[in-house]
């Protein structure tokens, strides 16, 4: 993956936004509703000063005309910082050769980045590798897509590295984005969800499944796992069929679980426009 | 042509090579496993079903294993190369020791004219020559010998081997007088390695060299020596003869007599101290003959050269050159009783004592039985001599080494094809 390839994704999701699913908890202005009630320029509401209300935010006109003392409350909007979790197992590097769903989710993830980024919110990066933990800290400055992208540049998926241990390293971030095809500790990361969740944090699982994941060709007729050589299956026609439903009913029971954990769940197929996919995801 | 010693291993080779493909054909491999991260959602049932190939696959590596077993099983049959043969061929012996050299040579010239001719030629050794190096070759003035007719045989044996490789047939000529001496006991089956009959040219023998001027003794007339010695050499008495024998000790006048000429001096023991008591049977041999009676030993040792040995290895005569002639002392005589002294042992035992000075005695003419023994075919059923090869001696090696190659690059057809698959 090169910065060039990233280009016309780039220029496709410019212009989109991408609001937080909860009120901002973030005390620098951004672009995302903030918890807090302030004195930015966009009026919200009057309401009556009670002891303890700021002085300064007392509409002072209005007291000398009514002789009433109003408060004037505005929104407040803050930023939200985002953090990508990229799951770099083997089993994200299918089908080998070109549009596996490592690309896929790199794809998804630098656009999203770049969505976030543009907001002015910080965007950060952990991908757990064999060989040790990617870490990217959430910025704000010019450049953090492109980092990020140049960090996606040096892994290739391999092992089997679980993903629930990273999430303890993800800091303030108030946004966490999970691109993971959940074949690994799933429910060990879902787990490790709940905490975040039940800090008002935001989570969003995105399941990104292969397009033969979904129609696995018969082939020599003997299937196994790359990150458990164990599990060694014969694939025929008949145990294909049987593949297809157990596979969308896992699948089914994993976006329910994570449903119902309290975290935003979206499937990617690989062969889906990535353009297309971040604008649903951004949008949901 | 190529010709094969032990062709079993070529056949059992290229049984195996059967088998080997019976098998290759036959094999049943597990398919190769296809990654698929989701393989856990597949129905777990045995994973180790199998299926026959619908055709033939891996053909280099089956081709290569073939290979390596027809060279092993080549290389294990001892192949030779030889050479595609047509024509006749003649090996013919040639007795330059004891045969007469002129009738030899033209006889061997005879044979020789249009016919791819080897010669063995046989005097004290046997060598193989051409025909054109016997010609030029003075082997007149080469001292008579007995050569050996066994060694010649297996000489003219191992010609063959070389010959049939070139030749569809190869006749064995024999030029020689055959004498016995020429003749010993292997000679007759050393003979049968030959398949075919022998073609023996007789050729007179060489001149008898034991003839000199006649002799004369110096004897008592009723002394044996001198009884055995008139039925080789004549008596002469006009002072010309070129022998004289005499009993005791040499006189100066004999020793100047001796060397003045190309002579013989025979001395023998004196007959005071040698003839009593002789009760004892012993054995004096000579180069041409051995005779058994009544000896007895003399206390003084022979001088010079030995020529005779009692059966015990002691010297029995000797001869020591004298000017021009030469001193022949005796340590024994012949028992004076009965006609032991005229009998045919004693006469060759004489005629080697009255040789000229380092001449040899040929002998006599083998029997004509023996004769015809060596001329007959050999016994039926018996294989023609083995052609001898003539291409490299190395080709099993050169095999073995190209079945090894061809074993490396198997192994390097097979790594690439390599799976955790295994043959049913």
């Amino acid at each position: 993956m090169t910065l060039a390839r990233y280009g016309p994704l780039l220029d496709a999701v410019r212009g989109l936004q991408w609001p937080s699913r909860r009120r901002a908890t973030g005390m620098l202005p951004g672009a995302h509703e903030s918890r807090r009630r302030g004195a930015s320029p966009e009026l919200s509401e009057y309401r009556a000063y009670r002891q303890g209300d700021d002085p300064r935010q007392l509409d002072w006109k209005l007291l000398a005309r009514t002789d009433r003392a109003f408060i004037r409350l505005a929104e407040e909007r803050s930023i939200v910082g985002t953090i990508f979790l990229l799951d770099a197992s083997a089993s994200m590097d299918f089908p080998r050769g070109g549009g596996n769903k490592w690309e896929a989710a790199c794809a998804l993830c630098v656009g999203m980045a770049a969505i976030a980024h543009a907001s002015g919110d910080p965007v950060g990066l952990l991908v757990p590798t064999a060989s040790g933990q990617l870490s990217l800290a959430p910025r704000t400055r010019r450049g953090t897509v492109q980092a990020l992208i140049r960090a996606l540049e040096q892994v290739h998926p391999s092992g089997a590295t679980p993903l629930a241990e990273s999430l303890a390293r993800i800091g303030q971030a108030q946004r966490v984005v999970v691109l993971s095809d959940f074949l690994g500790d799933e429910a060990a990361l879902r787990r490790a969800c709940q905490p975040l969740l039940a800090g008002r944090r935001e989570v969003h699982g995105v399941h990104v499944v292969a397009d033969a994941e979904l129609a696995p060709s018969l082939g020599s007729g003997l299937v196994e796992d790359p990150e458990s050589p164990a599990v060694r299956r014969p694939l025929t026609a008949e145990s294909r069929a049987a593949y297809v439903a157990t596979f969308a009913a896992w699948r089914h029971d994993v976006a329910h679980a994570w449903r119902q954990s309290g975290a935003a769940f979206s499937s990617v197929i690989t062969s889906e426009e990535p353009v297309r996919a971040i604008r649903r995801l951004v949008t949901t | 042509m190529m010709s094969l010693a032990a062709p079993a291993y070529l056949w059992g080779a290229l049984l195996a090579a059967v088998a080997v493909t019976a098998l290759h054909l036959l094999a049943r491999r597990e398919r190769r496993a296809e990654p698929l991260p989701t393989a856990r959602f597949v129905p777990d049932r045995v994973a180790t079903s199998v299926v026959r190939p619908d055709r033939l696959k891996d053909v280099a590596l089956l081709a290569l294993r073939l290979l390596a077993l027809t060279l092993i099983g080549l290389a294990a049959s001892r192949p030779t190369w030889t050479a595609r043969a047509s024509g006749t061929a003649r090996i013919v012996i040639v007795d330059r020791g004891a045969g007469a050299w002129g009738p030899t040579v033209d006889v061997v010239q005879q044979l020789s004219q249009g016919v791819a001719t080897s010669l063995v030629l046989v005097d004290s050794s046997a060598r193989m020559t051409t025909v054109e190096q016997l010609s030029v070759r003075e082997d007149s003035l080469a001292p008579a010998v007995a050569g050996s007719m066994s060694a010649a045989f297996v000489l003219a044996v191992r010609e063959a081997q070389v010959l049939t490789r070139r030749f569809t047939r190869v006749e064995l000529h024999v030029v020689s007088p055959m004498l016995t001496a020429e003749l010993d006991a292997a000679t007759l089956s050393i003979r049968r390695l030959w398949p075919d009959s022998v073609i023996i040219h007789d050729v007179p023998a060489r001149p008898n060299e034991s003839v000199m001027a006649g002799m004369e003794t110096i004897l008592s007339i009723d002394d044996p020596v001198g009884a055995a010695a008139r039925l080789t050499q004549p008596i002469r008495a006009d002072g010309r003869a070129s022998i004289r024998i005499r009993r005791g000790a040499p006189t100066s006048d004999d020793i100047r007599w001796v060397g003045d000429a190309a002579r013989i001096l025979l001395v023998w023991p004196d007959s005071a101290t040698t003839m009593r008591g002789i009760d004892t049977l012993d054995a004096v041999t000579s180069s041409t003959a051995t005779v058994t009676g009544y000896f007895r030993r003399s206390g003084a040792a022979p001088i010079g050269r030995p020529i005779m040995w009692w059966s015990d290895g002691a010297v029995a005569a000797g001869e020591a050159v004298t000017g021009q002639g030469c001193v022949r002392s005796v340590a024994f005589s012949p028992s004076p009783r009965g006609d032991a002294a005229i009998s045919f042992g004693v006469r060759r035992i004489m005629e080697r004592l009255l040789a000229p000075c380092g001449a040899t005695v040929l002998g006599e003419k083998a029997p004509a039985n023996a004769r015809g023994v060596l001329a007959a075919p050999g016994p039926p059923g018996r294989a023609t001599p083995v052609p001898a090869p003539d291409g490299p001696r190395f080709l099993p090696a050169v095999l073995l080494l190209a079945a090894g190659l061809a074993l490396l690059a198997e192994q390097w057809v097979r790594r690439p094809n390599a799976t955790p698959a295994v043959r049913a």
